[in-house]
């Protein structure tokens, strides 16, 4: 049966959701495209309009407005337009009072990332129990299906570990993620999605599983140069990342968790300056006039607006998992990994790789819980789900995976 | 008695009150306006503390010449210092000329609306000033100021004609922060992206900003900094007043995390005056980022080190070349002692005292508009010695540079 989907978020990876909604058109029927601003919905819809999709019968798509954080106003929206599935992709703010809505209407749940509470910085290991896991017996008991971290990192990576536990390893003992951007905006600075979230998460502290047990680094603190493939070789960076906390705790026997990402020198001086003169601070600050306004805010009014960097977009994003562990008693490591074309993604949907690399994931687990693979009726990290459907889904929508098994020499991590 | 009016209550303005007070004898009455009286309130406190003199405050608008001919009627001064704006020269020149005061500056006007340095506003009042018996004397500060007098002083003592002049201007200063601008953060941006002009062939040849920069090491163990070539007013008046003049250059010294800040600062759109809309609040940036920065005034107790400024003059003297530089090198952390105030503050403050008092004893006394070159240095140099800037002289110095 097709279902109605109720899409929270215009942003970057807002728009990507909607356009691959109103590709797969086989399966839903009535998309509604939320926002706290109307005009960002119908931008995106008339984005969709001026592609042509062709849709199978009685498809349609409508922007609405929508407060993510008033849960009974989503409530309401779900009642009044049917909604069978709620694809959460605002800011990480939200989480808790969109997931309160699906748990209370019985309504599906994806999101892309874990819940934030505004005023903390560096949240307290462990991150996935602050908040979404309370709510694992209540989806349990009440049959809510609600899938958590579904974008590609947390999400995609999270498959790949899931499909290397499966089928490749008999014991996994570590994971790296690690996620590069090679393409050129053109622009002096920009971050790739909400420059709030993104400059936030890597100036946090760097949590991450090390023999076994959780260990601390300061941002940027740790980091080394790894040769992937097609992009070549990248210096990339110790940080934070969601999936590292779920991945500790459901891939069984896996003593270290990390994740990478890769920074240039001209990002991370850009960073220094911005921390330097208090810019990325969330606190409060009164100005001249009278008024109260956060710094990073400020910041952000300054940078591009990620979703106007697509056109001009060039190069391609590898985002890699190196698994290393053992089979059949040999040791064993291989990299699984995709690599997404800022300009081809750009053709497909009028977005950037990032956008739509953290965009595509998340309609393929709606298209899953259409089909009823993945309509588990409880709460899951996507490592806890079945890989395959996922990752088949995944490459009929644009994003293939491909998987290396790696000789001792190939594999070798240098160190920093 | 001959009162003064200084209007300009920020750092320079603070350093002015505090040396005038210091010499009652020449100014034995002083009132320091500016459009926050509150800001005067607070220097005269210190004044009074510190020396235990009265200075008067009064609240002006420097930019309504009626406001000031209002502000000169009430108090009658002999003179005017103007350490205020440089968008308020004229506006303070014209109410000079309709109460009978004499004027002081320590930089050149600008319009609002386009930042280029230029005299020629300021020398359009040359015969406005005479007929008045008034005197406008521009430039009293350090730099110009004190180093038009070093040029000055050099031409008259060490050369038959000058050729060539560097005035090079290194600030050894540390603030201990990563970043901070000794001064209001948008001069300080404007400053460092202008398009380069220097002297050369009895022409100005332009150069883009920041383009050319070499390694300079000062004397006295100062330490050795990278200076920028870049325009400065002096240049335009000294060329004027000394034709013998083939080359002349202007050069300031930048450290390198100050231009990284200021270069992505710069990029990203943070000082910009233009606007920017969050959440439905209009933010200049340029004003909220100099709300993040340190104030400038508050710098003082962390910074130390020293500035070194000087100028290097070329030229020829009995037939044969020769060379000399004449320069001051100021301790921060001394300044701050003396008037709890920075060193750029402190030495642009100091000149300006002492230019003022040459008008205040009829040293210098001669009716038009007039750049302190014009005027005997010698009397001058000798209170730069006296007053807190003991300036050195090192002849054919061993430099190599640009």
């Amino acid at each position: 049966m097709k279902k109605n989907i109720l899409i929270i978020g215009a942003g970057a990876v807002g728009s990507v959701v909607a356009h691959k909604c109103a590709q797969s058109s086989e399966y839903f029927s009535s998309v509604y495209m939320g926002s706290r601003s109307i005009d960002k919905c119908k931008k995106i819809i008339s984005s969709i309009k001026n592609k042509n999709y062709p849709y199978k019968n009685s498809f349609n798509i409508q922007p609405l407005s929508i407060d993510a954080y008033d849960t009974q106003a989503i409530v309401d929206s779900i009642h009044t337009h049917n909604i069978d599935i709620v694809i959460n992709v605002c800011t990480a703010f939200v989480n808790k009072s969109i997931l309160d809505a699906c748990i209370d209407t019985g309504a599906a749940y994806i999101d892309t990332a874990v819940h934030e509470d505004y005023d903390v910085m560096n949240a307290p290991f462990p991150w996935y129990e602050n908040h979404e896991w309370k709510k694992r017996d209540i989806c349990k008991a009440k049959g809510i299906t609600a899938i958590l971290g579904c974008g590609f990192d947390p999400g995609v990576v999270n498959a790949y570990c899931a499909y290397a536990q499966e089928f490749e390893f008999d014991d996994i003992n570590s994971i790296d993620i690690m996620d590069v951007n090679d393409g050129d905006h053109g622009r002096f600075f920009s971050t790739n999605f909400d420059p709030e979230i993104n400059l936030r998460e890597i100036i946090e502290d760097a949590g991450c599983l090390e023999d076994g047990e959780w260990k601390d680094y300061p941002h940027h603190s740790r980091s080394m140069a790894y040769d992937f493939p097609i992009v070549g070789e990248k210096q990339i960076y110790l940080m934070g990342h969601d999936e590292v906390h779920s991945l500790a705790v459901n891939i069984k026997g896996v003593k270290d968790v990390r994740f990478w990402m890769g920074f240039d020198d001209h990002y991370l001086n850009c960073l220094n300056v911005f921390k330097n003169v208090g810019l990325l601070n969330i606190e409060k600050v009164t100005t001249a006039d009278g008024v109260e306004v956060v710094p990073l805010h400020v910041l952000k009014a300054c940078l591009p607006d990620p979703a106007s960097l697509a056109a001009t977009y060039t190069g391609k994003t590898c985002i890699a998992t190196l698994i290393k562990g053992t089979k059949d008693n040999q040791p064993k490591e291989m990299i699984i990994y995709n690599i997404c074309d800022h300009e081809e993604t750009y053709s497909d949907v009028d977005s950037q790789a990032i956008a739509f690399t953290a965009g595509v994931p998340p309609v393929a687990a709606a298209i899953l819980i259409a089909k009823g693979d993945w309509d588990v009726k409880q709460m899951k990290n996507v490592e806890e789900l079945q890989s395959k459907p996922f990752l088949k889904e995944l490459d009929k929508m644009g994003i293939s995976t491909q998987v290396t098994t790696l000789s001792e020499k190939e594999s070798e991590l240098i160190s920093a | 008695m001959k009162k003064i009016i200084i209007i300009g209550a920020g750092g320079v303005g603070h350093v002015v009150a505090h040396k005038c007070a210091q010499l009652a004898e020449v100014f034995p009455e002083i009132l320091l306006a500016s459009r926050t009286e509150s800001k005067c309130v607070d220097i005269a406190k210190h004044v009074k503390q510190q020396y235990g003199r009265t200075i008067k405050t009064a609240q002006v608008d420097a930019d309504d010449v009626s406001d000031l001919v209002r502000l000169f009627d009430n108090y009658k001064p002999f003179m005017v210092i103007n350490v205020a704006l440089p968008y308020q020269d004229l506006t303070i020149m014209d109410a000079c000329l309709e109460m009978g005061v004499h004027y002081l500056d320590t930089a050149n006007y600008e319009p609002l609306d386009t930042a280029k340095f230029e005299y020629k506003w300021q020398w359009a009042y040359q015969e406005r000033f005479k007929q008045a018996g008034l005197m406008a004397l521009l430039g009293s500060g350090f730099d110009p100021g004190a180093t038009n007098m070093f040029t000055a002083f050099a031409a008259k003592h060490y050369f038959d004609e000058i050729h060539e002049l560097d005035i090079i201007d290194v600030n050894g200063g540390d603030h201990g922060y990563p970043f901070a601008t000794n001064f209001n953060p948008e001069i300080n941006i404007r400053e460092v992206t202008a398009e380069c002009r220097h002297w050369e062939n009895d022409k100005f040849i332009t150069t883009p900003a920041m383009s050319e920069m070499q390694s300079f090491t000062c004397p006295d163990e100062v330490g050795t900094y990278n200076i920028y070539r870049m325009y400065h007013e002096e240049l335009e008046s000294l060329t004027k007043h000394y034709p013998s003049l083939k080359k002349a250059q202007f050069w300031m010294s930048f450290g390198d995390s100050y231009l990284k800040h200021l270069e992505i600062l710069g990029n990203v759109g943070m000082t910009s005056i233009e606007p920017v809309k969050f959440n439905g609040q209009d933010i200049v940036p340029i004003q909220f980022l100099k709300q993040l920065l340190p104030d400038p005034a508050s710098l003082g107790p962390s910074t130390h080190g020293k500035t070194c400024i000087g100028c290097w003059v070329r030229g020829i003297k009995d037939g044969k070349k020769t060379t000399v530089y004449i320069y001051n090198v100021k301790d921060h952390q001394d300044c701050f002692r003396e008037v709890k105030s920075q060193g750029i503050s402190y030495t642009t403050g100091v000149p300006t005292m002492i230019g003022a008092k040459m008008m205040m004893t009829g040293v210098w006394q001669q009716p038009g508009v007039w750049n302190i070159e014009q005027m005997d240095p010698d009397p001058f140099m000798a209170d730069l010695n006296e007053y807190g800037l003991p300036f050195q002289v090192i002849e054919n110095p061993d430099f190599k540079l640009v």
